[in-house]
């Protein structure tokens, strides 16, 4: 949370563009990751993080605190133009940006020797995974927020992320031992 | 491996977003016009008054809302209530009229009735110098 947020939201909310600008440049970085990591192309990534400050900055009169972090209204509003961008788009993640033999050959030699995986491998092998299970990681592990941020993110109980999260990482692992890829 | 996979999901948090990127979205963002909050409910006010700091000043303005209400309910009701008693003198009044009407209009049969009861025995047995014709004219006219 950036230092004197609740100030900068309010001043922003009145047309201050100094105030959300500083808002974009904390959270522009970590909201675009998210999305980098959640789909195909740098620039779709890109075009979704623009839509999400897009909407933050016109719906801005309409956010109210109430104890939530607005980061986690940025996560919300990122997590829904993600689900509006697949249910669009057919997504053809493996064929069209990733070399498939590579990976998968990545992974088999990751099962014997522990060491070839990269942070490309994991992103195609997480296209397995549900979103929720996707979001759950990225989250916890890149974003590195406390499971109640990401359940109030995910309207879910801190249980039900733990279990995600726990169902996420088996997942992984195992797409990952077997090679499946999409 | 669970941890190899964790240490490298955070190796993501090196992705940035590209400089000029962040230069043409911000430009793009603030092209459009600032959503100024031009007016703000009444409700939303006492919601923010009590989620926020001030929430003794919250709670007294939804008091004041409530009792404001209520007032005015109640002011309704007395009002509904004076109207309501109005109607009823009004339809008491109205059912006393047609009772009348219904009772003039009752006489008048029983009067008519006797005289063309009269008439109608003169015509079958006519008084000697008086002709059937002259009685039905009377009776009709």
């Amino acid at each position: 949370m950036i230092e004197g947020e609740e100030q900068l939201i309010e001043r922003a909310r009145h047309g201050d563009k100094s105030c959300f600008s500083a808002l974009y440049d904390y959270y522009l970085p970590p909201i675009y990751r998210f999305i980098y990591m959640k789909v195909t192309h740098r620039e779709e990534a890109e075009d979704l993080s623009h839509e999400v400050f897009l909407s933050a900055w016109q719906n801005l009169t309409r956010y109210e605190a109430q104890g939530f972090p607005f980061g986690s209204w940025l996560y919300q509003i990122a997590r829904n133009k993600v689900i509006d961008y697949y249910r669009v788009k057919k997504p053809n993640v493996s064929l069209e940006h990733f070399d498939a033999d590579l990976i998968k050959a990545e992974f088999t030699i990751e099962a014997k020797a522990d060491t070839a995986l990269t942070l490309e491998g994991v992103r195609g092998a997480m296209k397995q995974l549900t979103p929720d299970q996707q979001d759950v990681l990225l989250m916890k592990f890149m974003e590195d927020l406390s499971h109640r941020d990401i359940a109030l993110i995910m309207g879910k109980s801190e249980g039900a992320v733990r279990l995600i999260q726990h169902r996420a990482l088996q997942e992984l692992k195992k797409t990952l031992r077997t090679g499946e890829i999409a | 491996m669970e941890d190899k996979l964790i240490s490298i999901l955070k190796t993501g948090r090196s992705i940035e977003p590209s400089r000029a990127f962040q230069e043409r979205s911000r430009r793009a963002l603030f092209a459009i016009p600032s959503p100024q909050r031009t007016s703000e409910s009444f409700w939303h006010i006492i919601v923010r008054y009590t989620t926020a700091k001030n929430t003794r000043l919250g709670f007294a303005l939804a008091l004041a809302t409530i009792l404001v209400m209520m007032a005015i309910n109640n002011g309704i009701s007395r009002w509904n209530a004076a109207g309501n008693s109005a109607n009823q003198e009004l339809l008491l009044e109205a059912k006393n009229i047609e009772f009348k009407i219904q009772l003039e209009s009752a006489n008048y049969f029983a009067d008519s009735a006797d005289e063309v009861t009269a008439l109608l025995g003169e015509i079958k047995k006519p008084p000697k110098g008086q002709s059937t014709d002259g009685l039905l004219n009377k009776v009709l006219f």
